[in-house]
């Protein structure tokens, strides 16, 4: 039987076969994808240089910032889509990988959607990137990676076929889609063609630009895709990571879509499909080497990290004991537990998590409750932070645990108070969780739709994942820390505040569609959203409050090399930033650290190869104690974006298991902090007061109450000053819109003003039918998280 | 080989596929291209209400083109300039130039793809957390005697401030990202002298450059691969701006008055 590279093989000899559009393209991706580049292309060959130690006879002869026992910090992105990626192509991004990596490189301006003048609100727009990234990885969708631009644009008379069964439905409910829901003739087109080998060619073109664009010791770029599990509205998301360049990657995608997607939709081996395939594919292969990073857990209902000993009315086969739901008999309602096996897979595959992106973060959320909470000191201020779906909303109803975050007074509140109708951003906490759609918001009345468990959010599920090893004796949940933008414009590594371009094409690519706007059930059948009258459902879908830049992804490496970052980002030196390019590194050991040590992790100075020092770098195990001196120490240090805003605080989380082997969570506050009154942007400019804050934060800090023989883990985070957030800039610094001027009748600015469209710079409310608004000042604390250092004796 | 080997052969279900869908895109589209204002031609396969359903929306389609809507619908304009600038890059396949070429375009562009220059450079470094009234005196006083021609590690010794710190081989762009735009500047405009102290994010550099490596050039044989990739998007946007060009002869463009 001839294969597909096989025939490839043939035409790239020189047979002189006429073929289709089509298979031209296949064929020529084919023949020149592939290709590895030399590593040391490129590479200058000068001495070893940098900010540490003069240069010596080290064994790094590579990139011109290598220092032999030293690494330093690089920033960079791991989740970009461009129009090869399903929803991207209908959002209008007008963008492909190469674009992307021209972007991220600072060389190329960017052409973004823009309506031009034919929009009132925003002109067409080209960006560049204020600062280059060291590295990048554009992750389009594996579901039908490439497949639009192949059947819709490449295939003569497909167009209309296209238009209708795709763009069409999804331009119906595009709203719908980028929060998750995919149209059913969409599902039902994914399903018929998911078997087909369609993504080959735009995957071959993706790795071939990839290889084409590395330039080692200057940029670095890493193959991947995201494998984009949506089934019931649960999203349970991984981007997967290759390590080497083209020729060592699987020939095809991996994607979530399978034949009886539309028809049947289930998750509940989403992640043993694609455990399975990456350790066929890639870890089995002595050339090929693959993580995963783990993001949007905080959209996940609870399906991302079950619980350990929790059936949520599954049938199981077996006693699952402290285990969580494992495989499932395919098409069945029948699970196992998850096996030892299942859980080292699991762990040798993922390895990272996404602490941040455009969608928000997924650390913790104001309004969980429970046993996790060590105790009420435990709640942590920094979880009001870019929530994205918010179980809190400043609402009378509001859970327990929202109390007090919410004043009345929309110029100080967090963003997410007021946010008014259900359904706006606002979602309940979970009462049961599980997969193939078993989370369940309520136990009564409303049973359906989407929920937040505590597990969605990174410090409740590492520790969970510790008391699951107490039954499987391996931790299946430990991951390290990145962030991304996971943008759908292409704009890898855009997470300014200002200007904040969008990320979805045609969803946000104006004010209007940023910040919020009037909407009705059927404005389809004549509903206006500016006649209360007239408009069933009247809501203000207040947009702002879900979105922002994103953040980006920092690794201490020795060189810039796409080799040296998968294995620091494998081993967990990294972190993630909301942003700006803020540093910050850790270390743990069960000896004091001497008075030097911030200095050193300042350096960059590689603490594991230090004689004078037993030290585990963050995403490190501490050994066993063989002292039994007491808790570890730990060293954090953190400084500034050279560009950005001074420090705040460092805290520093930890969880662990209590005497009972339960999973708690404990946050200690500003352990070190600026000595200097904290105050808000000025509302008018956004600048930012120094005020004396430091550049730089450093702690040294012993764990106190530490049990030998519990798991724990801890992890920092240093916290910026104030700063404004994207709709502060547009709405106060940029417009300064003046919320007195919405109409009293509905609650918006008059057609034809500068103010129309920027009402979600306003806090709107309505008695006895009148609409007044106040002005709205977001501002945030920018940050940093750094990967945790982690204890399982 | 059974048909059922046949038929698992993911090529043979990939052309079937695009056939298929070729075949039903011809089909549709057809009678779309046939339409016009006055004149709507009916598939001849349909029948009963199909064929009144798709009469009704064909007579939607035209009375809509012959209104212009379309015109106005910015995601159709989208749809319509991304189809047609992938036709364009499809038509350009790709191509590999010649040695002569090759050699000719990267001489013109040599500069890109040269070892940026790099400085060595000595700073005292205040980090703008230690910057007490006494070390910014002591700054000054430093700075004093740097400029009077005293050397670095002369005029530090005793202050109270931190050690001379030796940046080797730092690019402008090395710099920009560890200090900001604010030190890069006058570090790469600087031609040996002492400057400062000067204010950047993180706190007050005093500082000299003490040696420069100039931009080196690389031989193409070190940078073939990736001139090869920019020869070809440079061909690629050439060939589109012709081709705009060429069409911008078949239009009157004329200015409109605002509205």
């Amino acid at each position: 039987m001839i294969t597909l590279l096989e025939l490839a093989s043939r035409r790239c000899a020189g047979h002189a076969l006429q073929s289709s559009l089509l298979l031209g393209l296949l064929l020529t991706a084919a023949c020149d994808g592939g290709r590895p580049l030399s590593e040391n292309a490129g590479a200058p060959d000068t001495s070893i240089v940098g900010e540490g130690p003069a240069p010596g006879d080290g064994e790094l002869t590579g990139c011109a910032d290598a220092r032999p026992g030293f690494k330093n910090a690089y920033f960079g992105d791991l989740h970009t889509h461009t129009s090869f990626s399903l929803d991207a192509y209908f959002f209008n991004a007008l963008t492909d990988p190469r674009m992307a990596h021209r972007f991220a490189k600072g060389e190329a301006p960017l052409p973004l959607p823009g309506l031009g003048s034919q929009d009132v609100f925003t002109p067409a727009r080209e960006i560049t990137l204020d600062r280059p990234l060291d590295f990048n990885a554009v992750t389009d969708h594996a579901e039908f990676l490439g497949g639009f631009i192949t059947l819709c644009e490449q295939v003569p008379g497909s167009n209309a076929l296209c238009d209708q069964l795709i763009g069409q439905g999804i331009r119906d409910d595009i709203r719908g889609i980028a929060a998750g829901d995919t149209p059913f003739q969409t599902q039902l087109l994914q399903s018929l063609v998911a078997d087909l080998p369609t993504s080959v060619l735009p995957w071959q073109q993706t790795k071939q630009i990839n290889d084409e664009e590395y330039e080692p010791c200057v940029y670095s770029t890493l193959h991947g895709y995201e494998y984009t599990s949506n089934s019931l509205s649960q999203m349970f998301h991984r981007n997967v990571i290759f390590r080497g360049d083209a020729s060592t990657v699987p020939l095809d995608v991996f994607p979530a879509v399978g034949f009886t997607t539309a028809l049947l939709p289930q998750n509940g081996n989403d992640d043993w499909n694609l455990f399975d395939h990456l350790q066929r594919a890639c870890v089995d292969r002595p050339e090929c080497d693959v993580l995963t990073i783990v993001h949007n857990s905080n959209r996940s209902d609870g399906r991302m990290f079950l619980p350990g000993g929790e059936a949520a009315g599954a049938t199981v086969m077996g006693d699952l004991g402290g285990a969580p739901l494992g495989r499932k008999i395919g098409g069945t309602d029948i699970y196992f537990p998850m096996t030892e096996a299942d859980a080292l897979l699991r762990r040798r595959i993922d390895r990272s998590f996404e602490m941040t992106q455009h969608k928000g973060q997924s650390e913790c959320a104001a309004g969980l409750s429970g046993n996790y909470l060590a105790n009420d000191e435990s709640f942590d201020p920094g979880c009001v932070f870019e929530v994205d779906n918010s179980i809190c909303r400043g609402q009378a109803d509001d859970p327990p645990a929202c109390a007090d975050l919410c004043t009345g007074d929309p110029w100080n509140d967090p963003a997410f108070c007021g946010l008014g109708d259900p359904g706006n951003s606002v979602v309940p906490v979970c009462v049961t969780t599980g997969p193939d759609g078993r989370s369940r918001p309520a136990a009564g009345g409303d049973t359906t739709g989407n929920c937040r468990s505590p597990l969605d959010y990174y410090r409740y599920a590492m520790v969970e994942g510790q008391k699951i090893r107490q039954t499987l004796g391996v931790n299946p949940y430990r991951l390290n820390i990145t962030a991304a933008l996971d943008t759908h414009a292409a704009d890898s590594g855009n997470a300014q505040e200002f200007p904040f371009v969008g990320h979805s094409g045609v969803l946000d690519d104006d004010p209007r569609e940023q910040l919020g706007f009037w909407g009705c059930d059927n404005e389809a059948e004549g509903e206006d959203p500016l006649n209360p009258g007239n408009c069933t459902n009247r809501t203000f879908v207040d947009v702002a409050r879900q979105l922002n830049p994103g953040g980006l992804a920092g690794v201490w490496a020795p060189q810039n090399r796409r080799e040296d970052f998968f294995d620091a980002i494998h081993s967990g030196e990294t972190w993630g930033t909301s942003g700006p390019r803020l540093r910050i590194r850790s270390v743990a050991s069960w000896d004091p650290l001497p008075e030097n040590i911030c200095a050193r992790l300042a350096s960059g100075e590689d603490l594991t190869a230090a004689p004078d020092l037993t030290a585990v770098p963050m995403g490190g195990d501490l050994p066993p104690n063989p002292q039994a001196t007491g808790g570890p120490h730990l060293a954090v240090w953190a400084e500034q974006d050279p560009e950005g805003a001074p420090l705040q605080q460092i805290d520093l989380i930890k969880g662990y298991l209590d005497g009972n082997d339960e999973p708690k969570v404990r946050f200690f506050d500003g352990i070190e902090r600026t000595s200097r009154p904290v105050r808000r942007p000025d509302p008018t400019t956004c600048a930012v007061p120094v005020d004396g804050h430091p550049e730089s934060l450093c702690l040294r800090w012993q764990d106190s109450d530490f049990d030998a023989s519990r798991d724990a883990y801890w992890y920092a985070r240093v916290r910026e000053v104030p700063s404004c957030r994207w709709s502060a800039w547009i709405c106060r610094a940029e417009q300064n819109i003046d919320c007195g001027l919405l109409d009293p009748t509905n609650g918006a600015f008059a057609p034809g003003t500068p103010e129309e469209g920027y009402e979600g710079c306003c806090a709107i409310t309505m008695e006895d039918g009148v609409f007044r608004g106040e002005p709205r000042f977001d501002t945030i604390e920018e940050r940093a998280w750094a990967s945790p250092v982690w204890y399982e004796p | 080989m059974s048909w059922r080997a046949v038929a698992a052969e993911p090529l043979l279900q990939f052309v079937v596929a695009a056939a298929l869908l070729l075949g039903l895109g011809s089909l549709w589209s057809s009678g779309e291209e046939a339409a016009s204002v006055d004149t709507i031609v009916v598939p001849a396969d349909l029948a009963g209400d199909a064929r009144e359903a798709w009469i009704d929306r064909a007579l939607l389609i035209a009375e809509a083109r012959r209104r212009g809507l379309e015109r106005n619908d910015s995601l159709i304009e989208r749809q319509l300039q991304m189809k047609m600038q992938a036709l364009l890059d499809a038509e350009h396949a790709r191509v590999t130039p010649s040695e002569t070429e090759l050699a000719s375009w990267y001489a013109s562009r040599q500069a890109h793809y040269a070892d940026a220059e790099r400085r060595d450079i000595t700073q005292v470094f205040v980090p703008r957390s230690l910057l007490t009234t006494e070390a910014r005196e002591a700054l000054e006083r430093v700075a004093q005697r740097v400029q009077a021609g005293v050397a670095g590690a002369e005029a530090v010794a005793g202050e109270p401030l931190p050690a001379l710190q030796h940046l080797q081989g730092q690019t402008a762009e090395m710099l920009r990202r560890r200090y900001g735009e604010v030190l890069a500047t006058p570090v790469f405009a600087a031609t040996g002298e002492w400057i400062g102290p000067v204010e950047s994010g993180l706190g007050w550099h005093l500082l000299q450059v003490t040696d420069v490596t100039p931009v080196r050039p690389r031989p193409l044989s070190a940078v073939r691969d990736q001139v090869i990739v920019d020869w070809r998007e440079q061909q690629r946007q050439a060939q589109r701006d012709a081709q705009l060009a060429s069409w911008r002869a078949r239009y009157r463009i004329i200015d409109g008055r605002a509205e």
